[in-house]
């Protein structure tokens, strides 16, 4: 009972320093951000949905205890703050497959840096071929039409390579954002405390 | 061919009965051809912060069921050259018009005048529907309270779906002593949330009340700081391209530059 009386002092003098106009600000931009939310119907649940979806790819989670939630976050000092999405995931068990999963990215690049090389190494070739064939026409054009058929194979697989590569790194990024709000969410459970 | 603008904020009590009088005066000062529309049916208030209460014969709701002619129920203000009012009907409610007939009534308006300003009721139902159904433009009405923007950011969410294009920001009754010890949002902060580009800002004013208790608009009277506001709006909405000038500030490029330097 004592804290509390302390932290109502605390509070009346540390509320005077914030302007009531921020507070105001704060306030209704998390209030602006639930009601359109809350208007484009279910955009929440849509997102929590989606979120939960990348994550058990990686973390057995307990989907009925997940609590997703936009809502302002608390400064240091007591006061309202800016608006947060705050989700609380808890896990059961790290999955065998995740472990999988970053051995074949791996893989996948050691592959990617063959096939440039291999890539060079034909380029080299053809040139060779033109210089050798100089005075045979049709022969000259015939070597010309592979040279581009390898190269325009090579660029396929490298664009194919390239986007598979890009959504790998985009899950390893959300990854880190979920460790992150979980961090913060376990702080601010041990402040509490 | 006319212009329909339609004044709507969600909340009640920002001050679109006065935007909307004190607009259409504005823009019968300067030569254009006018007419005031109130559809507050039930609950009408443009005829009286107008002073023509005691000229209503026939309404609204009267021409919409034809028991009168369009002209027979606008009422022409004498000190104005071409400033018409169509009164609402005030013994009626909101469900004696639906949004077909309103947009044949503003249709047929827009054959006769250069703008037809709507004043919306409070509120999202029917009279708010009503109010929009014949449109080409809308402004909205907001002060710097919490309530009144968070109205307005819901008014404006219906209005893009309706497809009323561009919405614009009028921030009335901004009180610019506030604004600096920090304790009134300024209008920044309104138009950031919003995300909306303003027409105009009006400043906190008791010529209002005095004129509407005399029944004139206070554009009419020369000391009235909300009535330069208002005349500069109706300059912006007929063409001219003004920086908006904020109650409290100085204009101008230099005073911006110092502004820039004495923000936190």
């Amino acid at each position: 009972m004592f804290d509390n009386i302390i932290k109502f002092f605390k509070n009346i003098s540390k509320n005077e320093k914030k302007d009531s106009k921020e507070t105001a600000k704060d306030r209704l931009q998390l209030v602006l951000m639930q009601d359109r939310a809350n208007v484009s119907a279910d955009f929440l649940e849509l997102m929590k949905q989606e979120i939960i979806d990348v994550i058990k790819k990686y973390i057995d989670v307990d989907e009925n205890e997940i609590d997703v939630r936009l809502t302002n976050k608390p400064n240091g000092d007591g006061t309202t703050g800016a608006p947060a999405l705050f989700a609380n995931i808890p896990i059961i068990s790290i999955k065998e497959e995740s472990k999988k999963i970053v051995a074949d990215t791996d893989k996948e690049k050691q592959e990617e840096v063959k096939k440039e090389e291999n890539k060079e190494v034909s380029e080299k070739n053809s040139e060779d071929k033109v210089e050798e064939n100089e005075q045979d026409e049709s022969k000259l054009e015939e070597n010309q039409e592979e040279v581009e058929e390898k190269k325009n194979e090579n660029e396929e697989e490298e664009i194919v390579e390239e986007k598979e590569n890009k959504e790998e790194m985009e899950n390893s990024e959300e990854q880190i954002k979920e460790k992150e709000t979980k961090e913060k969410t376990g702080e601010q459970d041990k402040i509490e405390a | 061919m006319g212009e329909v603008i339609v004044i709507t904020s969600g909340k009640g009590g920002v001050g679109k009965t006065t935007t909307t009088a004190n607009l259409g005066s504005a823009l019968a000062l300067k030569g254009k051809k006018v007419v005031l529309v109130d559809t507050d049916i039930g609950l009408r208030n443009l005829d009286v912060v107008m002073g023509l209460e005691n000229r209503i014969v026939y309404d609204i709701v009267d021409v919409v069921e034809e028991k009168c002619k369009l002209r027979q129920a606008l009422i022409k203000d004498k000190r104005f050259n071409e400033l018409f009012l169509l009164p609402a009907a005030q013994t009626r409610d909101k469900s004696a018009v639906n949004e077909e007939q309103m947009k044949e009534l503003t249709n047929k308006l827009k054959e006769e005048f250069d703008y037809i300003l709507i004043d919306c009721p409070a509120g999202i139902e029917q009279g708010f529907k009503n109010a929009i159904a014949g449109a080409d433009r809308a402004i909205v009405v907001t002060t710097a309270e919490i309530s009144a923007i968070r109205d307005a950011d819901r008014i404006i969410g219906l209005l893009e779906a309706s497809e009323i294009r561009n919405p614009e920001l009028i921030v009335n009754r901004l009180r610019p002593n506030m604004v600096k010890k920090g304790e009134m949002m300024d209008v920044e902060d309104i138009v950031d949330l919003l995300s909306i580009d303003l027409v105009g800002v009006v400043p906190d004013d008791e010529y209002i009340i005095t004129q509407t208790n005399k029944g004139e608009p206070v554009i009419s009277n020369h000391k009235a700081p909300s009535g330069k506001a208002y005349i500069e709006i109706a300059r912006r909405i007929l063409g001219e391209n003004i920086e908006v000038s904020v109650p409290g500030r100085e204009k101008g490029f230099l005073a911006r530059i110092k502004r820039i330097f004495s923000k936190k």
